[in-house]
């Protein structure tokens, strides 16, 4: 018909992005091929903090890993610790508690509270929005104080045991954390109508990156990012720990942009509050820990949601002290290829915003690449 | 003693090797399975890899066993999610994982310098430039639609999306998928394993997909300028869409009640069902404001020319040529455009007895055939001058025939019908000489053949011819075709033609074709820029899906069809087209050779 063979040829420009760069807390590297300020490919590097955690796993005693599986992540390793007990439990038959199943459920929504005020905040600066920064991270440090006064400690909580917690609350407690969160939930309910409604935080993140609902199941997207592209995934469902409990239900944007990911999570919050709030409400009384001193031997599948998404780990045991075998697979490993798509065809100016709205968390990531010896 | 864990979902084990794997992906992906990541075990002389993926509140792991320094296959090229969970294979177990593929949206960019560290470990070398190709199956299309990329809009779970692409070169897939002769699928590179992929049912899938048809898209601006298009035939209909579709107002004149042309009267009901075929030609009316007249014969093009600024003539070709025997307008001998007509257009049925003669080879003698089996007549015989080799009729078509139990007798023509009840008809057996001007071997009478049969009926199925009338004012060639120039335009000023009318009787995809490029001649004419031609798309990243050997034995996915005693009761589509799981299956078979590394 016509000339069949015909091919074009383009001149590209590859810049790099990261390790280092200001709006990257973590380092990774991302190296995008650009023709002019449009993005045409990007491939992401990593394995510039790997630590070898999952090897370690198999050389510790496995009450000891507890402690290792809470330092895999900086920000939401409660629900690492939780999560690892969970997979133990389901090997021994030690199952928690209900009274330490609510107290686990209050403990890891307070470390999603953080994390998303983390989250907006640092989105806020990605924007420019230096106000809303200070204001958020203001916010957080309640919760992080709230965390001080109950358990000793802001942000590694280690209140997690194989068979329940270590630590109960009592009524003053539960009082405390009722005056605390009453203040923010007020101060999350200014905060509202700016992040709803506001035209700079619109304009920035309406539209851009965008994850079509089709290829955010294809691509195995985990969290909020799925859940901006309107599909109810949430581990939570499953009703693990009290959630069954709860009457939980997911919250769903149906946008599939950078903008429906950062109101979920800001909705996420709310829903938090009120999680707790009725969590508080319902937990019964009675003891916190089921002690078990049985090694574990056979195998378990425990999964989760953190902040940024479905935690998956994979237990296996051999009936000796140490594990065969710990997978670790958090959730920012599987938003990676998300991202690899939402950042194509977008301009360059929208990377940080679209790099935050996966809520990227590479320490977590890290151990997964192994670095080669003599490296 | 486990305790039962109170959560919602179950864990389920499958065990796959490497020859069934792909099956059983391919299955979780059709069923919407979420890939988690890939865990090793390491079980001394092999290692056990388990794929965990996520389906409703499930949990499946499919579980692979493989020795040591052993490649496994990469299942990037159904989830494209596992490339990082490979690279850790590769690195943590030594576990070399062939064809990684990282083609989110059909890319493979190679950088040179990535490192030890990079998770993708792209190949190192200089970046390849993007070449496309025209891919086989759409160089076979004579209206070269973008067949390649509507196969991967169903892959991807957008078939709206290739239901649009397809309409950008011609406009009615649903009709299509139903009625195309297919050479796409003669093309397809997978035809070499003798199963080419149905792009005929992926085609009808995307219209499937979308019941109402209706697509909800704007017109360009509104130019003003007024087109007539006569005959609301395949031509005609392109025609009127596409200039529609450019801002013109558009009226097409139709002279039965109906549009469709040679698809309304021509095509069996058990083929395309009617009520389906005016849904799509009145959705594709409605999106581009096209006004129909029906019941509206138009006698001359002059004061036409005075009303509108342009005329396309589209009338087809609607006259049927004559046997040339003696005997030939006895009672019973019938045309094939008359039972046709009774039956697709009238809604009507009609005596044609028990044994029935059919004369000529194409597809519409098959048709006629096919159309007195359901009326009735068991005993049906084909004669076809030529042999099985020459026959114009496409052989899905002759295979349908032979299962409704009618007979095709080769090297045969007839030389005389004597009248009477029943009809004698008088045969010759023939031989095949020298090549003619079509290409053929011309067939030769063998003296003393000559036998004789007694049917019923003789339905003519030998062809149609051209007849313009002389009002019109048009050139035409020694066939009576309408003469045009390269860019579709008559001798006369104003009036351009195309479809049957232009080349005799030929397939609907080639009068879509021609209404699409006479539209956008039109256009340019007018002042506009005319409807793009067929061209490469650039924009629209391609990769070649890695699993190659795989995909290559994949045996294709028949379609569902009626029982054959069911069939020949009634007038119903004999086809049943794909439903989404078998569409997936199918089209994931695409080699994509319209991409080039």
């Amino acid at each position: 018909m016509s000339d069949a063979q015909s091919a074009t040829k383009k001149a590209y420009t590859v810049f790099p992005f990261g390790p280092q760069h200001p709006v990257l807390p973590e380092p990774i590297h991302l190296r995008f091929v650009a023709d002019e300020e449009k993005i045409v490919d990007v491939v992401p590097n990593l394995g510039y903090v790997h630590r070898g955690i999952e090897r370690a796993c198999e050389l510790n005693d496995y009450k000891r890993n507890i402690y290792l599986c809470e330092r895999v992540c900086g920000i939401c390793n409660y629900i690492h610790g939780m999560t690892y007990c969970g997979a133990i439990e389901r090997i021994t038959g030690a199952e928690a508690p209900p009274r330490a199943k609510y107290l686990r459920v209050i403990w890891s929504e307070l470390a999603r509270l953080q994390s998303h005020f983390l989250s907006l905040g640092l989105f806020a600066d990605a924007i420019g929005f230096e106000s809303l920064f200070m204001q958020v991270w203001r916010d957080r440090e309640i919760i992080l104080s709230l965390n001080e006064k109950t358990n000793g400690h802001r942000i590694h909580l280690e209140t997690n045991m194989i068979g329940g917690c270590r630590k109960d609350m009592d009524e003053s407690m539960v009082k405390v954390y009722r005056e605390d969160l009453g203040l923010v939930r007020r101060r999350v309910e200014a905060l509202e109508p700016v992040f709803h409604r506001d035209a700079a935080i619109r304009g920035k993140c309406e539209g851009k990156g965008i994850l079509p609902k089709s290829k955010a199941v294809f691509l195995g997207a985990v969290g909020p990012t799925i859940r901006g592209s309107g599909i109810p995934q949430d581990t939570r469902n499953l009703g693990y720990e009290a959630y069954g409990e709860l009457d939980f239900k997911p919250i769903v944007y149906e946008g599939e942009d950078s903008y429906s990911r950062m109101l979920v999570r800001f909705d996420e919050v709310i829903q938090s509050l009120d999680l707790i709030e009725r969590a508080m409400k319902q937990m019964p009384e009675g003891p916190i820990l089921n002690k078990n001193e049985k090694f574990p031997d056979g195998v378990a599948i425990n999964r989760t949601e953190q902040p940024r998404g479905e935690l998956f780990y994979y237990v296996e045991g051999n009936g000796t002290n140490k594990l065969q075998r710990c997978k670790i697979r958090t959730p920012t490993a599987a938003n990676i290829p998300p991202l690899v798509t939402m950042l194509i065809g977008h301009e360059i100016a929208d990377i940080p915003t679209i790099v935050h709205s996966i809520d990227p968390c590479i320490s977590c990531t890290e151990r997964i690449t192994y670095l080669k010896r003599g490296k | 003693m486990v305790q039962e864990y109170k959560v919602k979902g179950k864990t389920e084990d499958v065990v796959a090797d490497k020859v069934d794997m792909f099956i059983k992906i391919n299955d979780l992906k059709a069923q919407n399975a979420r890939m988690m990541t890939i865990t090793a075990r390491d079980l001394g002389t092999e290692v056990e890899v388990i794929y965990h993926f996520e389906r409703g509140f499930d949990v499946v792991n499919l579980r692979l066993k493989t020795p040591k320094n052993e490649p496994i296959p990469s299942i990037t090229g159904v989830f494209p999610a596992a490339f990082i969970a490979e690279n850790e294979l590769q690195d943590m177990f030594n576990i070399k994982v062939s064809g990684i593929n990282i083609d989110f949206d059909g890319r493979l960019m190679k950088i040179e310098g990535a490192n030890e560290t990079t998770l993708l470990k792209p190949a190192v070398g200089p970046m390849p430039f993007i070449k496309r190709f025209y891919g086989r199956c759409r160089e076979a299309c004579p209206a070269m639609v973008n067949a390649p990329k509507y196969i991967r809009q169903v892959v991807m779970g957008d078939p709206q999306g290739g239901y649009n692409t397809h309409i950008e070169q011609a406009p009615l897939p649903a009709i299509l998928g139903r009625v195309c002769f297919a050479p796409c699928e003669e093309a397809c590179r997978q035809e070499k394993n003798e199963e080419p992929i149905q792009i005929r049912f992926l085609k009808r899938f995307t219209a499937d997909s979308m019941p109402s048809l209706r697509r909800g898209v704007k017109r360009a601006e509104l130019t003003g300028r007024k087109v007539a298009v006569v005959g609301g035939g395949p031509a005609g209909v392109s025609c009127a869409f596409y200039l529609g579709m450019m801002g013109h107002d558009v009226t097409v004149f139709e002279k039965e009640k109906g549009c469709g042309g040679a698809m309304y009267w021509g095509i069996p009901k058990y083929k395309l069902p009617k009520d389906l075929m005016e849904t799509e030609i009145s959705a594709r009316f409605e999106e581009a404001g096209v006004e129909l007249k029906t019941n509206t014969e138009i006698k001359e093009l002059k004061p036409l020319l005075e009303k509108f600024d342009a005329v396309f003539v589209g009338i087809g070709a609607v006259d049927s040529y004559k046997l040339g025997i003696e005997g030939e307008d006895s009672e019973g001998v019938i045309d094939f455009r008359e039972i046709l007509t009774t039956v697709n257009v009238r809604n009507g049925t009609m005596n044609v007895g028990d044994r029935v003669a059919v004369i000529g080879g194409g597809n519409s003698s098959i048709d006629a055939a096919r159309t007195s089996r359901r009326l009735g007549a068991t005993r049906i015989i084909i004669y076809y001058r030529r042999t099985e080799r020459e026959m114009p009729a496409s052989t899905h078509e002759i295979q349908g025939a032979i299962q409704e139990g009618v007979n095709i007798e080769y090297l045969t023509t007839p030389v005389k019908i004597t009248s009477g009840k029943p009809l004698k008809l008088e045969l010759q057996h023939m031989e095949l000489g020298e090549a003619d001007s079509s290409g053929r071997r011309r067939p030769i009478p063998i003296k003393g053949s000559e036998f004789t049969v007694e049917v019923d009926t003789v339905i003519k199925a030998i062809g149609q011819s051209v007849v313009i009338p002389a009002e019109f004012g048009l050139e035409v060639n020694r066939q009576g075709r309408v003469v045009i120039n390269d860019n579709y335009e008559t001798s006369m000023k104003g009036v351009w033609a195309g479809g049957d009318v232009c080349f005799g009787p030929k397939f609907v995809i080639e009068a879509l074709r021609d209404g699409r490029k006479a539209a956008s001649e039109i256009d340019k004419s007018l002042g506009g820029e005319g409807w793009p031609e067929s061209s490469l798309d650039l924009e629209e990243y391609v990769g070649r899906p890695m699993n190659l050997s795989e995909i290559r034995f994949m045996e294709h996915v028949q379609v569902r069809e009626l029982d054959q005693e069911e069939r020949i009761m009634n007038f119903d589509e004999v086809e049943l087209g794909y439903d989404e799981y078998e569409a997936l299956r199918e089209a994931g078979r695409c080699w994509r050779c319209d991409w080039n590394e």
